[in-house]
């Protein structure tokens, strides 16, 4: 099965410009309409709180802090999220987030696309 | 005084009574006047061992007292060496050197005259004269010569049972001892018993406190004493160097539980209690002696007096503030590392992705893409060299240039203050002027021998500080606003403001390219002056 996300508004929280325009070529690429990226908490909050999203792709490592905000922010308006991280572990997040879905960079592109595509799935 | 079983009123009457009355008496008086010599005698030698006499001077005022008693004697004491088998000289003043210098040393056994045989089987051994006993067989000739003829033995017992040695009594002529002689000899091989092993513990004890006393005053730990008050009564060297102090003085009389940190006080203090209940404990706790407060490892072992009581707590501590960050830098490090090889991962698969939608062909692909990767890669080595502490910004422009300078050195001028880049913004800006350079050396100023680069720098005061970076070309080609930018032109002004917060602008001006970038300093940094800001 094909993991179709086209249209799909995915928000994109990553730090590195890199690997930040790597994850938004990958969306782009299967239909999707980035927000962002950005690389600051700040603006991740803004555009969490304020813009309509079907999910989101969060680095947990930013410079200064964490994603953790962006993540309750999007639990909270009930946004569906994975993260991407470099780290093996998770310690960095406070421990009630650390039960979602990490995906470890480097990500491919099928393995991002398969990721949202289970977020928006719907429960049955 | 004795009791006479005559009766007095015979002594006036009967001469011959009173003569041999008076020789009684005078006998009586004798014996008194040697038990008084002997007694006297005996408390010279306890007073010398008390007063810390040496073995030898102790052994001499030992035998002089009992050839006090029995003026024809010539006493000798003999010790067993370490190895159990051989007698030393302990003291013999009046035997004459070269018979000492003989038996220095001899092997003891079964039949090695008086005192080889006494010291070997433990017990005393008569020798009522020595050139018809056949345990003197090996030693006629010398005891002939030195005019010996009787030698009475007796071995020196140690509480525990151990043979320490022998006393022996010599005498001119073939000679029998009598009750008085072996109450002599036993005394004064007792009494030499007890000075040889006060003055050997003491020996030990003392050689025992010189190691100690020398291994506190060199240990390169804290090492500290506290009495029952919980105050510091002494500390080493080491110890008082370690919390800045010169003088023990500073220290003793000092509260321990005031020199550690509020927030561990009451833990220690629990720890302190527990040592003088008789534990020993081990614990780490921050120490307020110092600024910026410094962490120690610590260990209390408590000192108990013969009752069991303890009266002193023996303390000893290690610095450990230097390791423990050692350990956490390390630990950040390692995290650090982990973290910059996956993201470099991801952005070389990135970078990949960028310049092949950009690039013509497969050369140009090639060229670019190991272009971008190497000035990752110097980023990155100069990182790792400063142990992902900061790069110089000087030396990490140099090297990310040096293969544009070509044949002339003179076409690329730095200038700016000695500056440290944390590690997270030292690698934009690395590829940055990479890109800068790419793009100088394909249509810019370092495409002919005329054109020179110049890359400014400089600090901005501020919270945060700012990097200001200025790149200018002179020299090169007019300058054309390019129809469609590079992946590494537009990469500057992006990257600089996606991941540094800064800003970054080009300008294509006709005369040279120019570029500025401006980027706050917003991680710790350091100066020429090397302290942090």
């Amino acid at each position: 099965m094909t993991c179709d996300i086209k249209g799909l508004r995915v928000l994109v929280v990553e730090d590195d410009f890199d690997v930040a325009e790597s994850l938004r070529a990958v969306l782009v690429k299967a239909g999707c309409d980035v927000a962002g990226p950005v690389s600051t908490v700040e603006a991740a909050c803004d555009l969490a709180k304020n813009t309509p999203l079907d999910a989101a792709v969060l680095d947990i490592a930013l410079s200064p802090g964490t994603s953790a905000p962006v993540a309750r922010a999007l639990l909270y308006r009930g946004c569906p999220f994975v993260f991407v991280t470099g780290f093996s572990n998770v310690d960095m997040l406070p421990e009630e987030l650390r039960g979602y879905r990490v995906l470890l960079k480097p990500v491919d592109g099928e393995t991002l696309r398969a990721a949202i595509h289970s977020l928006v799935q719907p429960i049955i | 005084m004795s009791v006479s079983s005559t009766d007095p009123s015979d002594i006036a009457d009967d001469p011959r009574i009173l003569r041999e009355r008076i020789a009684e008496l005078e006998c009586e008086r004798v014996e008194l006047e040697r038990a008084r010599q002997v007694q006297f005698g005996a408390s010279r030698v306890l007073e010398s061992v008390a007063a810390g006499a040496s073995l030898g001077d102790v052994l001499l005022i030992l035998i002089d007292t009992v050839e006090a008693v029995k003026p024809e004697m010539l006493g000798s004491v003999l010790l067993l060496d370490d190895s159990g088998k051989r007698l030393r000289l302990g003291a013999a003043p009046r035997l004459p050197g070269f018979y000492n210098d003989a038996i220095e040393g001899i092997t003891i056994g079964p039949a090695v005259g008086s005192c080889g045989t006494c010291a070997h089987t433990g017990e005393r051994v008569i020798v009522e004269d020595v050139q018809t006993h056949p345990y003197w067989t090996d030693f006629r000739e010398i005891a002939l010569q030195a005019g010996l003829r009787a030698c009475w033995s007796h071995p020196i017992i140690s509480s525990t049972g151990r043979i320490l040695g022998t006393f022996a009594m010599y005498y001119r002529e073939p000679r029998r001892p009598d009750q008085s002689d072996l109450d002599l000899i036993t005394f004064a091989a007792h009494l030499a018993g007890m000075a040889i092993e006060r003055i050997r513990t003491e020996d030990a004890l003392r050689a025992s406190e010189q190691r100690l006393r020398a291994l506190i005053q060199s240990a390169p730990v804290c090492i500290h004493e506290l009495d029952t008050d919980r105050c510091v009564v002494s500390m080493n060297p080491a110890g008082l160097k370690m919390i800045g102090l010169s003088d023990e003085r500073e220290i003793i009389g000092k509260a321990y539980l005031d020199c550690v940190s509020d927030g561990d006080r009451a833990r220690v203090a629990e720890l302190l209690e527990a040592a003088f209940a008789g534990a020993s404990v081990e614990f780490e706790f921050t120490a307020t002696m110092q600024e910026p407060p410094r962490v120690f490892a610590s260990s209390f072992v408590p000192l108990k007096d013969s009752d069991g009581t303890v009266v002193r707590i023996m303390g000893v501590s290690q610095d450990i503030t230097d390791r423990r960050q050692a350990e956490r830098r390390q630990a950040l490090m390692v995290q650090e590392l982990d973290h910059r090889v996956k993201n470099n991962l991801a952005a070389v698969i990135s970078i990949a992705q960028q310049t092949a939608d950009r690039s013509e062909s497969i050369e140009e692909f090639e060229s670019a893409l190991t272009g971008r990767i190497r000035s990752m890669g110097i980023a990155h080595e100069m990182l790792a060299e400063a142990r992902w502490e900061g790069v110089q910004l000087q030396e990490m422009l140099a090297r990310v240039l040096d293969p544009y300078r070509r044949d002339t050195p003179d076409c690329i001028k730095l200038t700016g203050p000695d500056l440290m880049l944390p590690a997270a913004i030292a690698t934009p800006i690395c590829m940055a002027v990479h890109e800068l350079a790419v793009n100088a050396a394909k249509y810019g100023s370092l495409t002919n021998s005329a054109g020179q680069v110049s890359v400014e720098w400089e600090c901005v005061e501020g919270d945060p500080a700012e990097l200001r970076l200025a790149w200018r070309e002179t020299g090169g080609p007019t300058v054309s606003r390019p129809v469609r930018r590079g992946r590494g032109t537009m990469l500057i002004e992006r990257m600089i403001a996606y991941q540094l917060q800064g800003e970054a602008s080009l300008d294509f001006d006709p005369s040279g390219v120019r570029c500025s970038i401006a980027v706050p300093l917003v991680e710790a940094i350091g100066n020429g002056q090397g302290t942090p800001v």
